[in-house]
């Protein structure tokens, strides 16, 4: 990179334009071309990691419609006027603030403005912040006619105001708004380059934007290296960034970010409080980040007796108060047993004021074993709350006709083995006066007494773990995958069991895979 | 963990009360020199989720002889000012399977069949889109789009449509559903933020031109990037560079001044929220900041509940009242809430002088809901009323009983032939002006 700066000091000294002879990868490739809007999760992580300033400004963003579990998804991603606008003002912002003197942004992008290289000439100045700035924010580096355009931006004004023009520009360019990255025609097969593939990784491991650590062997070409790939896995699941896994990844497909948004009957209910939602969203989100920091086999999220408890979760689990803080502790005892009966999936899955069968067991076949069951008939969208006996009752009832039993036969024994939790999954024993049974059967006939039973023959279906690999496909690629795709879901399932099913070797598989370090086919955009 | 809890959650979590100390944003205008001063046509589209309890809905009697039902009757004050509209049917959105709150919510505006796809969502242009074309470049701002909930959620919005159906009702094109700003801040600082006072008009004269000189510097990057594809994607990047353009339309123009105007810029609970987004919309109608509001209070399919309404189940699953009356009771008390939000709005709005008359008479003001009962997800004879006179277009003070099936796309074309948008797009698909409207 300091070459690359040499000379373009050179050229521009010398008042004359040469046409560099780029490397391939500095080249853009004409061709069909895919573009992957940064969400505002991966907008406010990227500008944190760049400008390293305290501000969140996709928070005032509208919120990113989410499509196949995911708020990451391409296709998905739009942009309206109001949108841009709000993006031209946090450039402006970012910008303002990152070029404060005195912070140690405004030291690391525009060095020269210090009073000891004063004598440095304005264009000097502002061709090193475009070379030092321009390759991090856009994730490559920039070709000359975009190197022309910046550094003629704001010419004439003082130093200052075109450090920050130029700031703004990079910000609100589609090259950092967007990922671009080739689509692959039918049959063809495209290996993304070095920084496509960095992108990639970086918006995967971290919602964030590649480090320099990254981009340097992105620039190096040592990234399409196999060997240099794994390394760089390792190496950024180690980072403390890796924990955007556990909340974009984890909170979506464990549906613990979703509790933000539950509401519970409070007359009913009158433990469910702020308090108590957040207590169930850091039990979840540590679990998750347990198993990808351990690389505990992940199998073993529906098999794992001691969960992180707090005074809240304590005395709505009937366990001994913790003390402060959530401490590690066995709940064997108190019936539970792996995510599935862990409080907050089984509220969020619920009505305000009843529980949901078929939500929690729409939720297994969905993300568990990515069987989803077809949507229900015509108008019969309607929760079950009765007011007399139990769910069970009234879903044997419903199952007598024909066309709620060809799903319901496969949803009700699942769901109903989780109804000895309530709607906030507190313990229960009745409903209505009546005892509830949870007990029930797979479709293969196998019975199980509860949802712990439930959760074991779950763990040892083979499915489970293809499907984890599919949804972290899913969430990794942005999109849905094409029927011919879905046979690399074997050959990496096989790869993960060989190396134990650990939840970290989960996304590093998929990291490395060839699926992973290749362009999309044309026909991804409307895989379901 | 630093799990951070959004507003709405918290308003969830939490009993309500109601009683709102509101900063006044109706206060006297104070005419500021170069303010503007229009008499122009506003269009606003007003949303309601989930349906509306019919028999408690519908007024009795017919044209200028009505009287309106327990749910409107919160309208009493404005019935020379509003007409009911019944018997209109969205046969063109409904999708005839599962999926009813999305199709519904996604033809509120457009009478169009959203395509069921969870990825490549497909619809209409809006009529408050197409009305908005035909302003661009009039108004600092073309459009705004508003909401009470940018949507959260697991990621499966309705069987299997995406969720844009159900939480935008607003369509650039029929491939650009435009999100909704649901902070009464963000609102406010779109509307008016940015001007200084003290700027004198060579400063502003020298912002205008950084902010262009930022704008041109990437559109070249779009451009650049645009010529690179060869038959790909161009929706993205032109969707971007229509970005571009809007903003640079609107940096001509002056920032919209509306001097002494403020709002709750942080409510603390659903109710305040309500209050301030009303009172941006009439602060941004009244001071010509955009002509063109679209407004959703609550999502398709809402599950918001209604503690400070003694109703505390969420509105979706309750919606589902299987003939329950205690269900029906329950709903019929949150629909007449938000019919009192509604004639809030329209109070401020006619409490605004212009011209020779209100700003109430210079909008037109169209609400509905995504289907009539909730039960059945029922696009017949939805709920419609139809407010302000459209700056002379629409006689109000009726109550107009339309045939059963009477096509609701021929509404929006008689809404855009009110306010003066092109409706050549609704007539293409086989709709006509309503007849007696």
């Amino acid at each position: 990179m300091s070459e690359r700066r040499h000379r373009w000091q050179r050229w521009l000294l010398a008042g004359t334009l040469v046409l560099a002879s780029c490397s391939a990868s500095e080249q853009p490739v004409p061709g069909p071309k895919r573009f992957h809007r940064l969400n505002r999760a991966e907008y406010n992580n990227s500008v944190r990691d760049l400008l390293g300033v305290a501000l969140q400004p996709a928070d005032d963003f509208p919120a990113d419609d989410p499509s196949l579990g995911f708020d990451n998804n391409a296709a998905s991603l739009s942009l309206s006027p109001l949108q841009f606008e709000l993006y031209e003002r946090a450039a402006a912002k970012l910008a303002s603030r990152a070029l404060t003197p005195g912070t140690t942004s405004r030291d690391q992008l525009l060095p020269c403005a210090d009073a000891a290289d004063a004598t440095k000439h304005a264009d000097t100045c502002i061709a090193e912040l475009i070379d030092e700035f321009g390759p991090r924010v856009w994730r490559r580096p920039l070709t000359n006619e975009e190197l022309m355009a910046l550094s003629e931006l704001g010419s004439g004004e003082p130093l200052a105001v075109r450090a920050e023009l130029v700031v703004q520009a990079m910000l609100l360019s589609p090259n950092f708004l967007y990922r671009s990255e080739p689509v692959a025609a039918a049959g063809e097969t495209i290996w993304l380059n070095s920084h496509e593939l960095a992108a990639r990784l970086s918006y995967f491991l971290w919602s964030s934007t590649p480090d320099d650590d990254l981009l340097a062997a992105a620039q190096t070409g040592e990234l399409l290296d196999p060997a240099t790939l794994r390394a760089q896995v390792e190496r950024m699941l180690d980072d403390p960034r890796a924990y955007a896994l556990v909340t974009n990844f984890g909170g979506q497909w464990l549906s613990f970010r979703a509790l933000d948004n539950v509401f519970k009957d409070a007359h009913r209910y009158p433990l469910f409080d702020d308090e108590l939602r957040v207590s169930m969203a850091t039990e979840a989100a540590l679990t998750f980040a347990e198993f990808v920091g351990q690389n505990r086999d992940l199998r073993d999220l529906l098999t794992f007796k001691t969960s992180y408890v707090d005074t809240r979760l304590a005395e709505l689990y009937g366990v001994a108060d913790p003390g402060p803080g959530f401490v590690a502790v066995d709940l064997a005892g108190a019936e539970r047993q792996g995510i599935l009966t862990q409080a907050g999936f089984l509220t969020v899955h619920s009505y305000p004021f009843t529980t949901s069968p078929a939500r929690r067991g729409r939720w297994v076949l969905d993300h568990l074993l990515c069987q989803p069951p077809a949507p229900a008939p015509d108008g019969v969208d309607i929760p079950i709350d009765p007011m007399s006996g139990t769910k069970r009752e009234e879903l044997d009832a419903h199952r007598q006709n024909p066309a709620c039993a060809a799903c319901h036969d496969s949803l009700d024994p699942l769901g109903l083995a989780f109804e000895t939790y309530d709607p906030i999954g507190q313990l229960r024993t009745l409903e209505n006066g009546e005892p509830i049974d949870p007990a029930g059967a797979l479709p293969s006939g196998v019975a199980f007494a509860n949802a712990r039973e439930l959760s074991t023959l779950l763990a040892d279906d083979p499915r489970v773990v293809d499907c984890m690999i599919q949804q972290v496909l899913v969430y990794a690629l942005g999109r849905g995958l094409t029927a011919s795709e879905h046979r690399h879901i074997d050959t990496l399932a096989a790869e993960l069991r060989e190396r134990g099913t650990g939840a970290r070797d989960l996304f590093a598989v998929v990291a490395v895979s060839e699926l992973f370090r290749q362009a999309a086919p044309a026909a991804a955009e409307e895989a379901p | 963990m630093a799990k951070k809890l959004s507003r709405r959650a918290f308003l969830g979590g939490a009993a309500v009360a109601v009683g709102l100390p509101l900063l006044d944003a109706m206060a006297p205008v104070q005419t500021v020199r170069g303010a503007p001063h229009t008499t122009a046509t506003r269009l606003l589209c007003y949303y309601l989720p989930n349906g509306m309890v019919m028999p408690t809905w519908t007024p009795s009697g017919e044209g200028n002889e009505f009287v309106l039902g327990p749910t409107l009757s919160g309208l009493g004050a404005h019935t020379s000012e509003i007409v009911v509209v019944s018997g209109l049917e969205n046969a063109g959105s409904d999708p005839g399977a599962p999926g009813h709150h999305a199709a519904g919510t996604a033809g509120f505006l457009t009478a169009a069949l959203a395509r069921k796809t969870e990825l490549a969502p497909h619809l209409a242009t809006s009529i408050d889109q197409l009305f908005a074309a035909t302003q661009m470049g009039q108004t600092p701002l073309t459009s705004l789009q508003l909401g009470t909930d940018g949507g959260v959620g697991l990621g499966d919005c309705d069987n299997g449509y995406a969720c844009a159906y159900s939480r935008s009702i607003s369509w650039a094109s029929p491939t650009t559903p435009m999100p909704k700003v649901t902070s009464p801040s963000v609102a406010f600082d779109l509307l008016f933020g940015g001007l200084d006072p003290t700027a004198t008009a060579a400063e502003q004269a020298i912002r205008k031109h950084r902010r262009k000189s930022v704008l041109d510097a990437v559109r070249g990057d779009a451009k650049r990037l645009q010529a690179s594809l060869g038959h790909g994607d161009r929706t993205k990047l032109d969707a971007y560079l229509e970005g571009v353009r809007a903003l640079e339309l609107r940096i001509q123009q002056n920032q919209a001044s509306c001097a002494g105007a403020e709002v709750n810029r942080a409510p603390a609970d659903f109710v305040e929220l309500v209050a301030a987004m009303t009172d941006i919309m009439v602060l941004a109608f009244r001071c010509d900041a955009t002509r063109v509001i679209s407004w959703m209070l609550g999502n398709s399919a809402s599950q918001q509940a209604y503690p400070f309404l003694g109703v505390s189940d969420a509105h979706h699953d309750l919606s589902h009242h299987a003939g329950d009356p205690a269900k029906l009771a329950a709903l019929q008390t949150i629909e007449a809430w938000e019919v009192a939000q509604f004639a809030a709005l329209l109070t401020k709005l006619r409490n605004v002088p212009e011209g020779e008359g209100t700003l109430l008479d210079n909008c037109l003001v169209l609400l509905s809901s995504e289907i009539s009962d909730s039960n059945s997800h029922s696009h017949k004879n939805l709920p419609v009323v139809l407010a302000g006179r459209a700056g002379g277009a629409l006689e109000t003070g009726r109550h107009l009983v339309y045939p059963q099936g009477t096509a609701y796309g021929d509404l929006l074309v008689s809404v855009l032939d009110a306010v003066g948008g092109p409706s050549g797009e609704l007539r293409d698909r086989g709709y006509a002006a309503l007849g007696g409207l």
